[in-house]
């Protein structure tokens, strides 16, 4: 490997680093008179500059058809990857715009900087196919999630999340490393792009497969690893429970399906992750859509739901196809552009006014802000699963790629035996969760579209620009486009497999 | 015979360091035993003929990490009495787990299968291991092959000061809001 490749390979990389180091000099050097909200606003400004130059420079490397790949599979850049890069840059600009309004304390440039540094992380675990540079990269995603979630230093709940997250967060790091170790004790190499060709399948790979699995399951925030996500969706800053909800899921999930696919091929690999995975799919859409339902705060509601989700991506990875695999990726993607424009929509209305994000909060949102809460029922309604929105089409290839697996039998016995029951108890019950999810979704958009507003003194619209709003307005879009038109996306992605 | 007699010695030694840091109740006995712990697989690389490797494990950890931690606890002045109720629900839940873990490595000692070598760098006479020889070939390797990981660590540590400064702050800040406020 030349370092002239290194370079070239991760330029936009490179660019979202100089557009940090810019974000905190330009604060320490030339703003320190201002007032702390124009000193953010400028950090904002020199960060989104930052992501769109990256993206413009993955643009340009995807036409020119580039492909990199890095010495034992460390970043392995073809169009897919490219393309992931892409979707976590693309994530971080919206979150900016959304942190750009309103941070928690005077120093916006380093809030900036660290939401930056964790969109580099991601950058890196979702392209990555070496277990090292993985490790490597999932640490620096979580170190800064960290300090961003205990970021509003004036309020306790803040940092008791931020401690929480911080707590569960190291030890599934352990168990990440030390099942990686396990894994290269058993194959001999780093990069999962090899085990494909490796037939030994001995308990030590399991073992540490299982370990690794802990480690992302935690970012991923399924049953048993969810414990965290309610405290730190309420009570960290709006837009960075908008970024642990989307860009910290996406790539954890980019790196999990790569990992599942690269398994060696055989029925024995199957069944040595299938039932603790089918399992795990089980208790989050249980524990995440009922423990949804009894929720009075928004931000908690979605933290509930977000864990249901998790639940639901694993069915695609547990029907084991390459459709299945696309699937999961197409849904992550979907779902985590729904959650960052409501995340958005209820930052933009609830921050100013130190609501916390109760439900009453947002009551007759609709005759205030009509066309903010017209992108919120989008978001909503993507996520319920409801056509001709994109999250019905996620979930639709979702279980469709898991009844496409299970052999089709007219003996119920044989029907519903081992893996094609499994597979069918899963989809039957993530179509029941779906209905119950329903529920609170619309319970949700009660508040924000039918309640009338009892406090009329709440009012406050001057602090929204039309640039967040467009931002809004175009993740409503994609969503819709996504929903109504979702072929070449998702062929793109089956290609990959 | 001579290598097995100290393997055997050491990696007592250390199970011994390692759950006597989980059970001793005063935080400083802890730190040291996990020094005993640290210093054994120091001495465990030794015997694999990995010189650099032990020295650094010494230098790094049994060092300046655990100074750091002596350090941090007793700044902090830890309640010892909090730390004297042990929670009887977590202590099963860990043992079992533990428990299964052993269960299963066993099993895969009974299998028979062994450790693999790294692909491409079994060391032979004219190629021994890059952590082995010494630090030149260590840092061949890591600004060559691992270049990438190690500037992503660059920005873990980056990222790691930055937030410690960010939340250290807490108090100075909490306490001039607090006037703003009153």
């Amino acid at each position: 490997m030349d370092y002239l490749t290194l370079l070239e390979a991760t330029l936009p990389d490179l660019i979202v680093v100089v557009a940090l180091f810019a974000a905190l000099g330009v604060d320490y050097g030339l703003c320190q008179g201002k007032s702390p909200h124009e000193r953010g606003r400028i950090a904002g400004e020199v960060s989104s500059i930052g992501l769109l130059l990256a993206l413009c420079c993955l643009a340009f490397q995807w036409m020119q058809g580039s492909v990199f790949e890095i010495a034992e599979g460390q970043l392995n850049l073809d169009a897919t990857g490219l393309a992931a890069k892409a979707i976590v840059y693309g994530l971080t600009l919206a979150v900016i715009r959304f942190a750009t309004r309103h941070c928690p304390t005077t120093h916006a440039s380093e809030y900036h900087a660290l939401i930056l540094l964790s969109a580099l992380g991601m950058g890196f675990l979702a392209t990555t196919e070496n277990l090292l540079l993985a490790f490597v990269a999932l640490e620096l995603v979580s170190l800064s999630l960290y300090a961003l979630v205990a970021f509003k230093t004036s309020s306790p709940q803040s940092a008791e999340a931020g401690l929480k997250y911080f707590a569960f967060g190291g030890v599934a790091s352990a168990f990440f490393v030390f099942g990686v170790s396990y894994l290269y004790g058993a194959t001999g190499s780093l990069d999962i792009g090899t085990w494909s060709d490796w037939s030994d399948r001995s308990t030590l790979f399991a073992l540490g497969l299982v370990f690794v699995l802990v480690g992302l399951g935690f970012k991923v925030a399924v049953v048993p690893f969810h414990l965290w996500a309610p405290d730190v969706y309420q009570s960290a800053p709006t837009p960075v429970a908008a970024w642990v909800a989307s860009g910290s899921k996406v790539a954890s999930v980019f790196f999990l399906v790569k990992l599942i696919a690269a398994l060696p091929p055989g029925p024995e690999t199957a069944t040595m992750i299938f039932a603790p995975l089918a399992t795990a799919a089980i208790f989050s859409m249980l524990i995440g859509n009922l423990g949804a339902l009894r929720q009075s705060n928004l931000k908690r509601l979605l933290a509930y739901a977000s864990i249901a989700n998790g639940g639901y991506l694993l069915i695609g990875l547990l029907a084991g196809s390459p459709d299945g695999y696309a699937a999961s990726i197409f849904y992550v993607v979907v779902y985590a552009l729904a959650n960052v424009g409501a995340f958005g929509v209820i930052g933009l209305l609830s921050d100013r006014m130190k609501g916390d994000g109760r439900l009453e909060d947002f009551s007759g949102s609709w005759r205030r802000h009509p066309g903010l809460s017209f992108a919120f029922l989008l978001f909503l309604l993507s996520s319920a699963g409801i056509p001709p929105l994109a999250g019905f089409v996620g979930k639709y290839y979702l279980f469709y790629s898991a009844f496409d697996q299970v052999e089709m039998s007219y003996v119920l016995g044989e029907l519903l035996s081992g893996r094609n029951g499994w597979l069918v108890f899963l989809v039957c019950l993530a179509l029941v969760m779906s209905v119950i999810s329903l529920y609170y979704y619309v319970l949700a958009l009660k508040a924000f579209l039918v309640s009338e507003d009892e406090s009329p003194h709440l009012d406050d619209d001057e602090g929204i620009s039309p640039g967040i709003k467009l931002c809004v307005f175009a993740l409503a879009l994609l969503v819709l486009i996504l929903g109504v038109y979702p072929g070449p996306f998702m062929a793109f992605l089956q290609a990959a497999f | 015979m001579n290598e097995e007699i100290l393997f055997y010695l050491f990696s007592t030694l250390m199970l011994f360091g390692g759950s006597a840091v989980v059970l001793s109740r005063n935080p400083v006995n802890a730190a040291l035993y996990m020094i005993l712990a640290l210093v054994s697989l120091a001495v465990l690389f030794l015997t694999l003929d990995a010189f650099f490797l032990a020295a650094l494990q010494v230098l790094v950890y049994a060092g300046a990490v655990m100074v750091l931690f002596l350090f941090v606890i007793m700044m902090l002045d830890v309640d010892l009495r909090e730390r004297s109720r042990p929670n009887i629900m977590a202590a099963a839940l860990g043992l079992v787990t533990t428990g299964a873990v052993v269960a299963i490595l066993l099993t895969w000692v009974g299998e028979g299968s062994t450790i693999r070598p790294s692909v491409g760098s079994v060391p032979t006479p004219g190629n021994p291991l890059a952590f082995v020889t010494g630090s030149k070939a260590f840092g061949y390797a890591l600004l060559t092959k691992y270049m990438l990981p190690i500037q992503v660590a660059g920005f873990l540590l980056l990222v790691a000061m930055v937030g410690a400064i960010l939340l250290g702050r807490r108090t100075k800040l909490k306490s001039s809001e607090g006037k703003d406020g009153s």
